[in-house]
């Protein structure tokens, strides 16, 4: 029996180090870390069913060739790499290389990742996306208003007096920062939580404000208005670390409590009650979520919330600040997101960077000279996880041939023309990072990959020989399929940060230059080296206002012909689609259903455990009602990260269409009703 | 030294990792999850708040598993106050799963014995924690030395007890809920309350139990009638008397998880009631028995074969006291040992105590009826004609004329009321506590919500 340091690599803030136990070449625990100060009591029931994940007889085990419409045969990995070199020669051929599609999504964490690009170069051009599903938004409204996507120690939120817990659910989507949460309020202080549901992180609360989803920069703009009028202002701060703060003021004295109350639905009581509390406590930390940076508006929203840490001078101490996205760890490539997700603004010939990932289906269809030809997808689900499922489907399916690396039969898997099966966390070594805390982690290879398994660095490389690339050609971009070898080119990416393999195989590192609380010398890399709230490169990058203005969602507030406002937030139970077939996940979340609000049940007789069918002009879906006493009134809930077999994806009905800034994926911004199944 | 669990409602997130974490550990021994997290208020009552309860075993201080299993198969560890089921003792009758008001013991319906949370035995030993205190991610379980003071038991949904559960809690911080933007409507919040009202699973079922309500009316009627006989009432054919009697023992064993292993009910007379009702029922037919085929004159041996059955009786009421539902006083028209003497008096003409027991009976049977009724349940008023009607009217009117019709017509009431008694047995259990308080917060907060 032994006992080793990893970390779990998935899409999630907490990236928790783990102790994971090995006897007889099989994992059989896993335990806390105390080495990771942000998750020292240990992983999620997440990070517990690796236990049955990894053994998972749904996974597969060796590569697959569709013979019809969801039927694979197993074939050998010689068939399987000759069949896909010849159909890549073939697509090259007839062509050009731009017609091949490489789409990697976040399903994994890892610095081996950045080798599939490499491969892909190295094959002599592909068409690629930008942008991203995830986060963008909020990274460049952080980006234009701070300069940059750090924050204080996940730990420092213990020293918050206010906690705003903005559009976050933390209990579900980063539950190890509830731990800190605790420990402010054991310790006095208050926490508020703006959320359009009553969520588990919301019971910690005092106060839940709950506005119309999209309307969280006129909120933002109104709780201004009132801090600003009741002269809570940090004026010192101000003036010497915030540019543009009377326009902002000019801007915001239209935003009255009245107007912001019918924008936003928040009764004026609660508005003045927070305001009052966000201008007299210090320090207030603002934790915001990444949900409502998936609407039209959401960078300027987002902008508007940094503000009222602006000018309420909660940057740069600890206790305060924005607590939105930490890249410290962010350190191996030249540059860092959100501009890593812009496409480059000279093409390079080789790489054809031109698919909105936002769009992705859309832009798929309409790719020209050359039109796409052939997928290759590793690490993502976009049939179930991009907007318009429908459209992707048919994107997908208009190619001629298709690729997905995974772990298991996703709905994405089972348009593959070949599936290649992929690597769990513990049968390859890799270097990660993380964005909520800063430290770097290994996470190492445990144990032999089970059946024919092979990690995607095997895979290239074998496919790389086959496609006639050289050996020296192929481990200048991978390292040679060899545990040791792995091992070097990490300890080589790590070399130049002074840290070592052996380092991180006892715990994590911090990564180099992790300030415990961020901008603490007050110096802003913006162009101003100020806090921007007045940003002339949102305008001239973004077409948006110089200030955080608001405008509505486009599909939002009542404007569309579909009544409800449709939220597809993740749950505890899963990484968007990930997770969510075990049997250890299942015995607590057997499948998806719909919360309606009692007022929106009653208005269409539907009763809790009823089906409905919830739909729109997109798409539509039939699941179980359940009743959520608490919710607001015109909106409806359902968990993201189902598929087909269990009745669809919940982006059957939402659309691709990017946000007001970031490139991300403005999939949120989504009305639908819902009658009766 | 003894350790207790403590539990921290503020931290818990109800996030599971407890369960998965204890899973993880022994799941070689485990079949069903031996922590469950209960939650408060999962609809989200807008007047009340949302919390979690991360329940295992308690490894109470005076364990009412251990006390009542028959056949002595709870041990408590001196050394580290674990209160062990040694499965290869348990014969699988699941009384302590009616015993434990925390839902601790869990029945493998697949071994047919009894597994549950053993603190965590092995690591406590190797100086670590138990798995799902040392797997919770926000530290709301904890582990410590045990200490009887501020344990905060008063928390909803944790059963009152006597036990001395080995567990501290911390109470929330603040016992309401956030306060909200949109709160709907009083009328329309109670038009949904019905529908999200948990109704636990019960534990106690007639159709699950229906082998006992046969073995405990035989069991009444052979102690009633074998006493009536020796007071001047008919005569008990020795053939019935051993053929009922074997019946009820078979069924008795018949609905053990493993029956190979029924002798073992004998093991534990010094405190289980149904260690006791297996020795005094043997004793009482092995005894009638002999009397009836082998010594018929010894009429010392047939009163000691009386007293024995009666004691069986009160034996048999004392296993159910467990699960009474009926209020106080805590008796039940449908009790055995009330039965065995209302039989008695009908086979035997014993007029004072016929009178005695049929207007003891009468009135515990509608009291109970009110008491049910108050507590919103529906009547069902032609069962209990029919229970009222040959329980105790018919008797009363052929009691004179025949004694045989008349008891016949008892049996029938009784077997009615017996139905009725199986069909209340409920236990307390975390669900059940969890669903009485959100009921009673629900109905306190009317008048509280705009």
């Amino acid at each position: 029996m032994t006992v080793h340091t990893t970390a779990c690599p998935r899409n999630c803030y907490s990236t928790c180090s783990m102790r994971v136990t090995v006897e007889g070449g099989r994992v059989t625990a896993i335990d806390p870390h105390a080495g990771n100060l942000a998750t020292p009591e240990g992983a999620c029931l997440k990070g517990l069913s690796y236990l049955e994940r990894v053994y998972h007889p749904d996974r597969i085990l060796h590569p697959l060739r569709r013979v019809r419409e969801g039927v694979f045969e197993r074939i050998s990995w010689n068939a399987a790499l000759t069949l896909i070199a010849e159909k890549l020669q073939e697509a090259k051929a007839k062509h050009g290389p731009q017609s091949i599609l490489y789409y990697s999504a976040s399903g994994t964490k890892g610095v081996l990742n950045g080798c599939g690009a490499g491969f892909w170069r190295a094959f002599g051009g592909y068409t690629s996306t930008y942008g991203d599903l995830c986060w963008p938004a909020g990274l460049e409204a952080t980006r234009l208003t701070l300069g940059d996507n750090v924050h204080n120690a996940p730990w420092d939120l213990a020293n918050a007096r206010l906690i705003v817990l903005w559009g976050k659910n933390a209990a579900e989507t980063n539950l190890h920062q509830m731990r800190f949460v605790d420990q402010a309020l054991a310790a006095g202080a208050t926490c508020v939580a703006i959320d359009p549901r009553r969520t588990q992180t919301s019971e910690r609360a005092q106060l839940l404000v709950q506005p119309k989803p999209g309307t969280d920069g006129a909120l933002a703009l109104g709780l201004a208005h009132l801090i600003i009028a009741a002269g809570q202002v940090d004026t010192d701060f101000i003036l010497a670390h915030v540019l543009g703060f009377e326009a902002f003021a000019e801007y915001v004295k239209d935003w009255t409590p009245e107007r912001t109350a019918a924008t936003t639905g928040v009764p004026e009581a609660q508005l003045r009650c927070l305001a009052q509390l966000m201008g007299s406590t210090k320090p207030l930390t603002i934790c915001a979520g990444f949900g409502m940076q998936r609407y039209t508006n959401a960078g300027q929203s987002m902008r508007a919330m940094l503000a009222l840490l602006a000018i309420t001078g909660n940057i740069g101490k600890p206790g305060a600040g924005w607590v939105y996205a930490n890249l410290s760890t962010q350190i191996f490539g030249h540059i860092k997101d959100p501009i890593d997700f812009y496409p480059p603004e000279q093409p390079d010939g080789v790489a054809r960077i031109s698919i909105s990932t936002a769009r992705l289906g859309a832009d798929m269809l309409a790719q020209q000279n050359p039109p796409l030809a052939f997928a290759w997808v590793e690490r993502g689900n976009p049939l179930s996880q991009n907007p318009e499922t429908h459209t992707v489907r048919a994107a997908f399916r208009r190619l001629d041939f298709r690729v997905v690396v995974d772990e298991r039969l996703t709905d994405t898997a089972r348009e593959a023309d070949v599936i290649l099966p992929s690597k769990s966390l513990f049968e390859q070594s890799d270097v990660i990072g993380a964005y909520w805390h800063a430290y770097l982690q290994l996470r190492q290879k445990l144990i032999e990959p089970p059946g024919e398994v092979k990690p995607e660095t095997e895979i290239y490389w074998e496919l790389g020989k086959r496609l006639g690339m050289d050996e020296n050609t192929l481990s200048s971009i991978l390292p040679e399929p060899d545990d040791v070898r792995v091992e070097q080119w990490l300890e080589a990416k790590l070399k130049p940060f002074a840290i070592t393999l052996e380092q991180l195989r006892e715990g994590p590192v911090l990564a180099p230059g992790t300030p415990e609380v961020a901008f603490a010398d007050l110096q802003f890399p913006t162009p101003s080296g100020r806090i921007e709230l007045v940003s002339e490169e949102a305008v001239a990058r973004w077409k948006v206002a110089a200030l955080p203005e608001f405008c509505e969602p486009v599909e939002g507030a009542g404007l569309g012909k579909y009544p409800l406002q449709f939220l597809t937030p993740n749950t505890k139970n899963g990484i968007h689609s990930q997770f969510l077939n075990l049997d250890v996940i299942r015995q607590f979340e057997p499948g998806p259903s719909l919360f309606l609000s009692p007022e929106d049940a009653a208005i269409r007789h539907l009763h809790n455990g009823d089906l409905a069918r919830v739909f729109n002009d997109r798409g539509e879906l039939r699941l179980p009602v359940r009743i959520d006493l608490s919710l607001r009134p015109d909106v409806v809930v359902a968990f993201n990260g189902y598929g087909t077999e269990h009745g669809g994806s919940v982006n059957l009905l939402s659309l691709g269409r990017e946000t007001d800034m970031g490139y991300g994926a403005a999939f949120h911004d989504n009305r639908v009703d819902v009658e009766r199944g | 030294m003894a350790f207790q669990f403590t539990f921290d409602l503020n931290r818990c997130t109800g996030c599971q990792a407890c369960v998965v974490g204890c899973w993880m550990e022994n799941h070689a021994q485990q079949d069903l999850n031996w922590r469950q997290v209960h939650t408060f208020n999962g609809f989200r009552h807008p007047a009340l708040p949302m919390f979690h309860l991360s329940l295992a075993c308690h490894h109470c201080e005076d364990p009412a598993c251990l006390k009542h299993c028959p056949a002595n198969a709870y041990t408590k560890d001196a050394a580290t106050g674990a209160v062990i089921i040694h499965a290869e003792r348990c014969m699988g009758c699941r009384y302590c799963t009616w015993a434990c008001p925390h839902d601790a013991p869990k029945f493998n319906a697949g071994l047919g014995t009894i597994e549950k949370c053993t603190f965590c035995f092995d690591r406590i030993g190797q100086g670590q924690e138990p798995a799902c205190v040392a797997r919770c991610p926000v530290e709301a379980l904890g582990f410590e030395p045990s200490a009887p003071e501020n344990r905060h038991h008063d928390i909803p949904g944790f059963p009152a007890s006597t036990l001395n559960p080995s567990i501290r809690f911390q109470p929330l911080r603040r016992i309401v809920g956030p306060e909200l933007c949109v709160v709907p409507k009083p009328a329309l919040l109670a038009s949904f309350l019905d529908q999200v009202l948990a109704v636990p699973e019960r534990k106690i079922t007639l159709r699950g139990e229906w082998s006992l309500v046969i073995f405990t009316s035989i069991l009444a009627v052979l102690a009633g009638w074998f006493l009536a006989a020796r007071m001047g009432g008919p005569a008990i054919p020795p053939l019935a008397f051993l053929g009922l009697g074997l019946l009820a023992m078979g069924l008795s064993a018949w609905h053990l998880g493993r029956r190979e292993r029924a002798w073992r009910a004998l093991l534990h007379l010094r405190s289980s009631w149904l260690s006791r009702e297996i020795a005094l029922v043997s004793s009482f037919l092995g005894l009638g028995g002999l009397y009836l085929v082998f010594f018929p004159h010894k009429h010392g041996l047939a009163w000691l074969a009386a007293l024995v059955g009666f004691l069986g009786l009160l034996a048999v009421d004392r296993i159910y006291r467990v699960a009474l539902t009926t209020g106080k006083p805590s008796l039940h028209s449908g009790q055995a040992l009330l039965n065995g003497c209302y039989l008695l008096s009908i086979l035997a003409r014993l007029p004072f105590l016929f009178a005695g027991a049929l207007a003891l009976k009468t009135f515990l049977y509608v009291h109970r009826k009110w008491h049910f009724r108050r507590q919103g349940q529906p009547l069902r008023p032609w069962l209990s004609l029919t229970r009222l009607g040959l329980g105790f009217v018919l008797p009363a009117i052929l009691w004179t004329w025949s004694p045989l019709l008349a008891a016949l017509s008892a049996v029938l009431g009784d077997l009615v009321d017996r139905c009725e008694f199986y069909d209340e047995l409920e236990v307390a259990s975390p669900q059940g506590e969890l669903a009485k308080a959100f009921k009673r917060g629900a109905a306190l907060s009317v008048g509280t919500v705009e």
